[in-house]
């Protein structure tokens, strides 16, 4: 498709009505038989009953047994101490905290797609928005996890909390852990109310079309007596607008937040001011980067090729170069200012990360540089941008540099600090990758239920989408903006 | 013998009685510092009531349970308060001689070993060694019955035994008693009446650290045994030939404190000795000194004759020593020479009798003799060579001319020469009985084992380094069945009395005034007076250089060495000595075939990891050694200092009693425990082994090293870090304050720094009204002895982690040593020569805590008297703060590292009542010691006064043998730390992160001779 074509495509294609729009969407959760419709490759059918022979069963199974491996790390963690992690003394954090950012950061595009883009009336957010709003609770699930167990007592992580007690504690408000706390868990209430308020009409609607019993009275109870009427219409669009307007801020805040637990402290390479636009960047980034890594195969797998269009890849894959300028910015800059200080702990940082020859952790640096500004970098081609295998290698170099990035930050940073005495090594022991892989796992378990038991796409505003393009002139869809007039 | 079981406590003593219940009611308990049942609150008092009613009826109906009870003093005894602790004067042996100490008591148990001040070998302070005394004498693997022949049995019958067989023998013929070196007057008087009953009868000693060549050097110089007391104090100039007499031998603390008293650059008006060392393995001397030089070991023979010839000794050789310049000898010769005898040469006790009397000769050529040397009649009961009476001892066995043998501790099947052949002779004796601490290697090869008292548990006495005696004062009783090595002689010499009748007796009879007083008075101060040693004046043999004997030559020299933290091995099973990392190689939990960078180029082996960063958990090739007939398998070290073609490998590992769980080596690379090297020692070369060949293995093995082995990565960046600050004393001279601002740049920018910072601690925090409590650290005195840190473990109750976790670097030391290597630029240094220096790193205290502002439920805070103060209890482990503290000396608990002292009974006697035992997932770090501090200021606040300068004196200070800690309340100028913190040389470290830490440093001055460096 040429670039002209591109800037002509619709964000819905095809010959759509309403009802075939419900029933493409919505029957990927009422009918099961939509899940069995895609292949697996050969090499796995093979070992597949019938029953079970299709991706959703593949992708929920490896969800299943991973969710069993996080499970298993946990309990081990929990009985024995965070002696089971890598972590030591120079090195205080690892594996936890590494995970947490990437986690965090992945979430971000979710609320970014949600609430900024509708606050900027970009329609072409209506296709992915319940997708990625699911994939950002998903993630601040498993982020979440992560501060709590790795506390060394996490029996008593609750302190972090603000309640009233008998020893007149409070948390200490100075440290930002504490304003991790409020502001993941905003994040997380947030998100959640943003995403089931979406829920909703959608909700009604699979009430309405549901033959199933069981499943009318779960659709009708969670759909909270949705009629459908202009009263009804009218609140759930205040509701949204006033939810996306609180979570916009959340989208900068949060992962700022979270950056302050390196930018507050005095660690070589943690104490930057450049960190939280840098860090939000980076989290739209990675977030795109993981709606792109699904959204390509679910596309494909339940045949929603007309709602999730090459139009919205490019613009997806577009915002990732723009993002990624600037986290390549950023480590520009990290670069210059180590420079500039002139102190020796920046210098000295800047050696171990740069010298490839003599440092233990320079690998990691170079791989980061790779996967993070290297790779993306094709992203310019538009050839490349809407080659969906390209693409989907390119988010997941884009999942792995973030992760990287990270590991740069924390371990390498940690064991080289001020005094050369209590220069350190961090190595990952199996129960961090453990619980790693477990996180993943629950992640990817969780989004497949999703997928199973809800509409993964706005049935509604697609709806909306498809009246407004067929209603108005050609002009009105080609700007794209438009919305509710 | 099989192995005795662990499982069993046999309780006998009243205070084994009484403290597993004191400390029941901790364990599991969230705030232990509950004082008494009012400090419950309603919820557990409900619970308590509930379960005991609950738990009366089914302990009553069920089962039996044995009954025990604390009941009050009816009489209580004068002066005993519950709760406080009192200090009792006693001594501890090495090699035979007495360190003196002060140990503090609490209800009846020894929690604290400390320096006595009225000692002359101690002045106060102890070295590490004395510090780990305490665990030995809780140790859970102490032997704790009488075995014979792997039965359980009594000493009834093993006296009635061997009585029997003494009464069988003829006048005691073929009975032989093989001691270790004996310092206690009355100990020797108990064995010498033995043979005196019993006229045929043989006493040996050996011991395998030992002052064998000192001792033939004092007979080959002066034509008698001679001990040799050093005055470091007034010695202007000091020569090592290649001796670390701050380390190890007779009178180390007392030495370390002498010399380095001398180079307290502000107390002594820059008046410094001036040290130099001539050493094949870096030894803290070297580390010390201004000038260091690296030779072999048989060259510091031709290195001390060299210098001899140079002073003038008559008849002594003029050699020309490869690794030393001709100019630096007569530099150092003119040095000594021109000091009017105020300077001294000291032999190391590894090298030959010949270096001694050499040693002797230029000590007495440039008049050190009554000035800085005095000679007085040996220290120790038996002056004789240790090697040689082993082997005649050995000899007899073989011979079958011994049928009764009984050890007084020691481990000679385990440690004696590998070619003496002492286990296969000691099949041949019919009556072998050990007595022995631990059922320890020797112990299982005897018929009998007897359980030795712990000197904590016994009477007894003991001459220190310059002849005084102190008596040994016991603070418990024996835990188990134990008996002292007196009390056995006592016993077999047919009397029934205890230690304690026995040594006062002795000495009543020297007693000046009212014997009862004068006795009372001894055990106060621990030592009895008037019993140093008159000087002697002896006179050099003539033609003493015919005598001397060259050290023969080799390829490659390997030096076999007492280990710096376990010694012979009689510290291999206490964690604290395993984990304490060497002072130079900064290693644990193992021994090493250490060499220099450039000898292990040579031979082809190395560390096999060459990722910097790895180095904590490298793999170090294990190479194979032969030396005199046998062959050792154990790994490498690259330790840059050592003398090329030289190979050190320490003593002591290697352990394979079975009873022995800390020591022994089934899982070295979880465990360690090293080898053991005591087989490549032969009893003519016991010390400095040529012909030595060495072969690859192929093989890898984990170290587990606290710190860097090596700053190989220095680069121009770390030299601008401004860690050590240090300088020569005559730069001092001409810049007083060079220290102060270490380049002219700070000097402009620091006063503009200061009065332009918006970041300044809140000084009304700070008040003058209360206590500000700062310490100094001197590096110009810190030796590197590591003493600190091993008194600050057993003041805190640190856990040891054992060597898994070491290698992932988890140690919970809370004052750690820093080794650097000094280097001006990447170019200049040479890592096989480098200068050592020394930093302890503790918590700093600083008023602008980076590690406080970061902790989410306020764990760690600030008291108004400049205290960093961690609330273990309040700690839900984010280790935030510990990556915040840019000094890295949080310590974590990542496992639960006290489970041990909850499981093990008698290792919660080891711990000090007055500190937290912390568990699983809590941050720890220094406290300054908070408990000694509020001990004295609830003892101000009776006596309505200030606490006084002097009266917190933290653990670490207090061991400290030079002097360099220093602690106190800073507002009054005329306190110590104050005049310490005034001074020039005062910096604080990490200044431009504005952390205003109460810890600060002095730099460190050095004393080159002009000649040597030109």
């Amino acid at each position: 498709m040429s670039l002209k074509d591109m800037n002509k495509e619709k964000l819905v294609t095809g010959d759509w009505d309403y009802a075939g729009m419900d029933s493409q969407i919505g029957g990927v959760v009422l009918d099961p038989a939509r899940h069995m419709e895609a292949k697996v490759p050969p090499f796995l059918a093979k070992f597949m009953p019938e029953s079970v022979r299709s991706p959703w069963w593949v992708m929920f199974g490896i969800g299943f047994v991973f969710v069993n491996v996080l499970l298993l790390s946990i309990t081990i963690l929990v009985l024995t101490g965070i002696g089971v992690w890598g972590n030591n003394q120079p090195a205080g954090w690892g594996f936890d905290i590494i995970n947490f950012v990437w986690w965090i950061g992945i979430g971000h595009a979710g609320t970014l797609i949600s609430a900024v883009l509708l606050l900027l009336r970009q329609q072409w957010r209506n296709s992915i928005n319940r997708f990625a709003e699911a994939m950002t609770i998903f993630a601040v699930m498993c982020a979440g996890m992560y501060p709590l167990l790795h506390t060394g007592r996490p029996w008593v992580a609750y302190w972090l909390m603000p309640y009233p007690n008998v020893l007149g504690l409070w948390p200490q408000f100075r440290s930002p852990l504490v304003w991790d706390v409020f502001a993941v868990t905003t994040y997380m209430t947030v998100s959640i109310l943003f995403w089931y308020v979406g829920l909703v009409p959608d909700l009604a609607t699979l009430r309405d079309r549901a033959t199933n019993k069981f499943a009318r009275v779960a659709y009708g109870m969670a759909a909270l007596g949705w009629n459908g009427g202009s009263r009804a219409w009218h609140r759930y669009n205040h509701a949204s607008i006033m939810l996306a307007g609180l979570s916009t801020p959340l989208v900068l805040s949060v992962h700022s937040i979270v950056s302050f637990d390196f930018a507050m402290s005095i660690v070589p390479g943690w104490n930057t001011t450049i960190f939280p636009p840098y860090f939000v960047a980076g989290a739209v980034f990675a977030g795109f980067a993981m709606v792109i890594a699904l959204a390509i195969p679910i596309r494909k797998w339940y045949r929603l090729e007309d709602f999730i269009t090459m139009k919205h890849f490019d613009w997806m894959a577009k915002v990732m170069l723009a993002t990624g300028l600037i986290v390549a910015y950023g480590y520009a800059m990290e670069v210059f200012y180590a420079w500039y200080s002139g102190q020796p702990a920046e210098l000295a940082l800047l050696y171990n990360r740069g010298n490839l020859a003599n440092t233990p952790y320079s690998w990691a640096f170079y791989a980061l540089i790779l996967f993070n500004i290297a790779i993306p970098a094709f992203l310019w081609s538009p050839k490349v941008r809407q080659n969906l295998k390209a693409l989907f290698w390119i988010s997941m170099s884009i999942s792995v540099g973030m992760w990287f990035e990270r590991y740069v930050i924390i371990p390498l940073s940690l064991t080289r600090d001020y005094l050369p005495s209590s220069y350190g090594y961090y190595t990952p022991t199996i129960v961090d990758f453990g619980m790693f892989a477990g996180t993943i796992g629950f992640f990817i378990f969780m989004m497949f239920l999703f997928i199973r038991y809800l509409p993964m796409i706005n049935i509604f505003e697609m709806k909306e989408l498809w009246h407004h393009m067929s209603h108005h002139d050609h002009k009105e869809h080609e700007t794209v903006g438009g919305g509710k007039h | 013998m099989p192995p005795l079981s662990k499982d069993f406590i046999y309780v006998k003593s009243r205070e084994q009685l009484e403290t597993p219940e004191a400390f029941d009611g901790i364990k599991g308990d969230e705030f232990p510092e509950r004082s008494s049942l009012l400090d419950i609150d309603r919820r557990d008092l409900l619970k308590f009531i509930g379960g005991s009613v609950a738990l009366a009826g089914l302990a009553s109906g069920c089962r039996y349970l044995p009954q025990q009870k604390i009941v009050p003093f009816v009489q209580a005894p004068e002066d005993r308060l519950p709760g406080q602790t009192e200090y009792y004067a006693s001594a501890c042996s090495r090699g035979g001689y007495a360190r003196g100490v002060l140990v503090k008591q609490f209800e009846g148990r020894p929690i604290k070993i400390e320096g006595n001040p009225n000692h002359p070998s101690s002045l106060g302070a102890t070295d590490a060694m004395t510090q780990a005394e305490l665990a030995t004498m809780f140790d859970p693997d102490r032997s704790q019955n009488v075995v014979n022949h792997g039965d359980v049995a009594t000493w009834e019958e093993f006296l009635k035994t061997f009585r029997a067989a003494v009464s069988q023998s003829h006048n005691g013929a073929g009975v032989a008693i093989l001691s270790e070196n004996v310092g206690s007057p009355t100990l020797a008087s108990q064995i010498r009446t033995f043979l005196a009953q019993n006229p045929a009868a043989r006493w040996y000693q050996y011991e395998p650290v030992n002052q064998d060549n000192a001792l033939d050097g004092s007979v080959m110089a002066f034509g008698q045994p001679v001990e040799t007391v050093y005055d470091f104090e007034n010695a202007d100039v000091v020569v090592s030939l290649d001796a670390d007499f701050f380390q190890s031998g007779p009178g180390n603390v007392r030495y370390m404190r002498d010399t380095m008293k001398r180079r307290d650059v502000d107390a002594t008006k820059g008046q410094m000795n001036r040290i130099y060392a001539f050493e094949s393995c870096p030894t803290l001397v070297g580390a010390s000194a201004d000038h260091r030089f690296r030779v072999k070991p048989s060259e510091v023979f031709v290195v001390a004759q060299a210098l001899a010839s140079l002073v003038g000794v008559q008849g002594a050789q003029s050699s020309a020593p490869g690794s030393v310049a001709p100019q630096v000898l007569q530099a150092v010769a003119n040095d000594l020479k021109s000091r009017g005898g105020r300077a001294v040469v000291i032999a190391g006790p590894h090298q030959s009798p010949s270096v001694h009397a050499l040693a002797h000769a230029i000590n007495s050529a440039i008049g050190a003799v009554g000035k800085t040397v005095t000679y007085t009649e040996p220290v120790l009961e038996k002056p004789v060579n240790n090697g040689a009476d082993l082997k005649s001892l050995t000899t007899a066995m073989r011979a079958g001319q011994v049928q009764a043998l009984l050890i007084l501790e020691g481990n000679p099947v385990w440690d004696a020469p590998a070619d003496l052949g002492f286990a296969e002779a000691l099949k041949k004796v019919g009556l072998s009985a050990c007595v022995s601490l631990y059922v320890n290697e020797t112990a299982q090869a005897c018929a009998w084992h007897l359980p030795l008292s712990h000197w904590l548990e016994a009477w007894g006495d003991l001459r220190g380094h310059d002849g005084t005696v102190s008596v040994v004062q016991p603070l418990i009783n024996p835990l188990f069945e134990t008996m002292s090595c007196l009390e056995v002689m006592v016993r077999l010499n047919g009397s029934i009395q205890d230690g304690r009748d026995v040594v006062a007796e002795r000495w009543k009879r020297e007693a000046q005034g009212d014997p009862a007083d004068w006795w009372t008075k001894c055990l106060a101060e621990g030592t009895i007076p008037g019993t140093t040693s008159a000087p002697l004046s002896v006179g050099l043999v003539p033609n003493l250089s015919m005598a001397l004997n060259p050290t023969k030559p080799g390829d490659l020299e390997l030096v076999v060495l007492p280990d710096p933290t376990i010694y012979d091995g009689r510290y291999a099973n206490l964690g604290w000595m395993q984990e304490l990392p060497k002072p130079l190689s900064h290693l644990t939990w193992d021994n090493t075939f250490q060499m220099s960078p450039a000898t292990a180029k040579k031979l082809g082996v190395g560390q096999q990891d060459k990722m910097l960063g790895v180095q904590f958990y490298g793999d170090w090739s294990i190479i194979k050694v032969s030396a005199g007939g046998a062959t050792v398998e154990g790994p490498i070290f690259v330790q840059p200092g050592m003398a090329d073609d030289t190979i050190v490998v320490h003593t002591g590992y290697g352990r394979t009693a079975e009873t022995l769980s800390v020591a022994k080596t089934s899982d070295p690379i979880r465990v360690g425990g090293g080898f053991n090297a005591y087989p490549l020692r032969t009893s003519d070369n016991p010390w400095i082994v040529t012909g030595v060949s060495v072969e690859k293995t192929g093989k890898n093995y984990k170290l587990a090293n606290t710190q860097f082995h090596n700053l190989l990565d220095v680069t121009e960046i770390d030299s601008k870090r401004d860690i050590i600050r240090e300088t020569t004393l005559d730069e001092l001279k001409k810049h007083p304050d060079v220290l102060e601002h270490p380049t002219t740049e700070t000097v402009e920018k620091a006063g503009e720094e200061e009065s332009m910072s918006l970041f300044k601690p809140p000084a009304e925090f700070y008040s003058d009204e209360q206590y500000q409590w700062a310490m100094t650290i001197d590096l110009n005195l810190c030796t590197g002895c590591s003493a600190c840190v091993t008194a600050c473990q057993a003041e805190n109750n640190i856990p040891t982690v054992g060597k898994e976790q070491t290698l992932r670097h988890r140690m919970l030391h809370w004052i750690r040593i820093d080794r650097y290597y000094r280097a001006e630029a990447k170019q200049a240094f040479d890592e096989n020569d480098p200068v050592v220096t020394f930093q302890p790193v503790t918590c700093m205290h600083c008023e602008m805590a980076p590690c406080e502002p970061v902790c989410p439920v306020a764990a760690t805070t600030h008291s108004h008297e400049g205290l960093n103060q961690m609330v273990y209890n309040r700690c839900v482990g984010t280790r935030y703060c510990s990556n915040n503290c840019p000094y890295k000396v949080r310590r974590f608990n990542y496992l639960h590292y006290t489970r041990k002292v909850e499981d093990v009974p008698i290792l919660k006697l080891l711990q000090n009542p007055d500190v937290t035992v912390r568990g699983r997932g809590v941050m720890e770090k220094c406290t300054y010691c908070v408990q000694r501090i509020n001990h004295a200021r609830i003892n101000a606040k009776k006596d309505e006064r200030e606490i006084k300068d002097g009266e917190v004196v933290t653990a670490c200070q207090q061991a400290c043998p030079s002097g360099a800690i220093v602690f106190g309340d800073k507002r009054r100028p005329a306190n110590a730390v104050s005049k310490k913190i005034a001074s020039k040389r005062n910096y604080v470290l990490l200044k431009n992160l504005n952390t205003v830490p109460r810890t600060t440093y002095l730099g460190k001055v050095r004393n080159p001779n002009p000649e040597v460096q030109a």
